[in-house]
């Protein structure tokens, strides 16, 4: 990942599209559940790979310096990070199988957070519940995305079984 | 040619980096001075930096007119450099850049964290709310404004000049965008509405330098993307030779950075549980 206009503008541009999601749209209540809009951009990693890995990590840790969680969500962007580690390399099988394991990972990590932190009941219900509807909105913007793509080298490696 | 042949007499010219040592030399000057230590020393060092410097103009004033010539004649269309432009990253010198701007904007940032822990709340009592509804729309409009100058670097590279024209008018335009709602909207509220002004407290002061220096950072890439804009209407960009633009867009994606660190610490409250 040189110092290109490519690999920095997917950085900063992830980077943004992360931080103003979730700082500048706010969370998105749907009941009880508080959509986090950023996490809509994560499945995205797997078409424009490790520079855009990084941005979401970074725009993620910018987010969460605002976070009512506290300093605690700030170790939040290193589980992300291994969450979409995992996901850009299942993702080279299935894109459902790395965005599982992102949703997996990411999901039970904000819940006993936001458990520990607010003592909150319903916390894993809502955790697993506001990261599965993003997750499947990112999905499905993945799809779109890919679908109109045109034909270009990427710094991802071109997944065999899809 | 003789214009082109002047030019790149000076790459590789050591000037730039004896200037930037000699500036660190000048700084170190001030602060022996202002701080009291060696008055002595302190106006040695000063007066390094001014020898230096007047050697520097009296070597190098001479060939400053071509040096602007050359600028104009790009801009004319009359001379399109190749060597300069050549495609496959951008090289030292906009990384060297990029880094004296880090370092710029962390002194700004650390001057602000320094500032603020010294404070036991924070913003400081008297401090007017600030509305973040124009800065969202600023945060957005630079991220489109990215958007766009990838855009047109994803154009350059396939020969779309046309695209690539709209791709960086589209990015000066949000950039001036931009500005106009700092500096027509929120900035005439904060000042006539609120009475905060960089003289109201060390908050202002720091409020207005950091946005302040933010936005002549947005001003200087605004005015990159007129001249880049103007050189590829004149069709000077190719899938060969972009470096002019590839750096711009660099720089921009830069700035863009910036802002949402600026956006997240002084508009959102990012860290403020460190206060408490």
């Amino acid at each position: 990942m040189g110092l290109n206009s490519s690999s920095f503008g997917v950085f900063v541009i992830f980077a943004a599209i992360y931080a103003a999601g979730t700082l500048a749209l706010g969370r998105l209540p749907i009941g009880d559940i508080q959509l986090k809009p950023g996490e809509i951009a994560t499945p995205l990693a797997a078409i424009f790979g490790m520079a855009s890995v990084v941005g979401l990590v970074f725009g993620q840790f910018i987010a969460n310096m605002a976070s009512p969680l506290g300093p605690l969500d700030l170790i939040t962007p290193a589980v992300a990070f291994a969450g979409l580690l995992a996901l850009l390399y299942l993702k080279r099988y299935h894109i459902i199988a790395g965005v599982g394991a992102y949703y997996v990972i990411t999901s039970t990590w904000i819940a006993l957070l936001t458990s520990a932190v607010t003592g909150r009941g319903d916390a894993f219900f809502t955790a697993f519940a506001s990261q599965g509807i993003a997750l499947a909105a990112g999905t499905a913007v993945y799809y779109v995305i890919k679908s109109r793509m045109p034909e270009q080298k990427t710094e991802v490696h071109a997944a065999p079984h899809q | 040619m003789e214009v082109e042949h002047e030019e790149h007499e000076h790459e590789g010219s050591p000037w730039p980096a004896v200037i930037g040592l000699t500036v660190l030399v000048l700084v170190s000057g001030l602060v022996l001075i202002l701080k009291g230590i060696s008055f002595e020393l302190g106006v040695g060092l000063v007066f390094l930096f001014v020898a230096t410097l007047a050697v520097f103009v009296a070597r190098e004033v001479r060939s400053w007119p071509q040096v602007i010539a050359s600028f104009f004649a790009r801009l004319k269309g009359t001379a399109i450099p190749s060597e300069p432009e050549k495609v496959g990253g951008v090289g030292m010198p906009t990384a060297i850049f990029l880094f004296t701007e880090v370092a710029l904007f962390a002194a700004g940032f650390g001057s602000y964290f320094l500032i603020r822990f010294s404070f036991p709340v924070w913003p400081p009592p008297g401090v007017p709310h600030l509305d973040d509804f124009i800065p969202r729309l600023q945060t957005f409009m630079l991220l489109f404004s990215s958007l766009a100058i990838e855009y047109a670097i994803f154009s350059v590279r396939r020969d779309r000049t046309g695209a690539v024209l709209a791709g960086v008018v589209a990015t000066a335009v949000f950039g001036t965008g931009f500005l106009a709602l700092k500096l027509g909207l929120e900035w005439p509220h904060l000042i006539f509405d609120l009475g905060f002004t960089p003289a109201s407290g060390i908050y202002g002061s720091l409020f207005y330098i950091l946005l302040g220096a933010h936005g002549a950072h947005v001003f200087g890439g605004v005015i990159a993307l007129g001249i880049v804009a103007w050189r590829a209407k004149l069709g000077q960009f190719s899938s060969r030779s972009y470096g002019l633009l590839e750096a711009v867009s660099i720089y921009w994606h830069f700035v863009h950075l910036v802002w949402l660190l600026l956006f997240a610490f002084i508009y959102e409250g990012a860290l403020l549980w460190t206060a408490h």
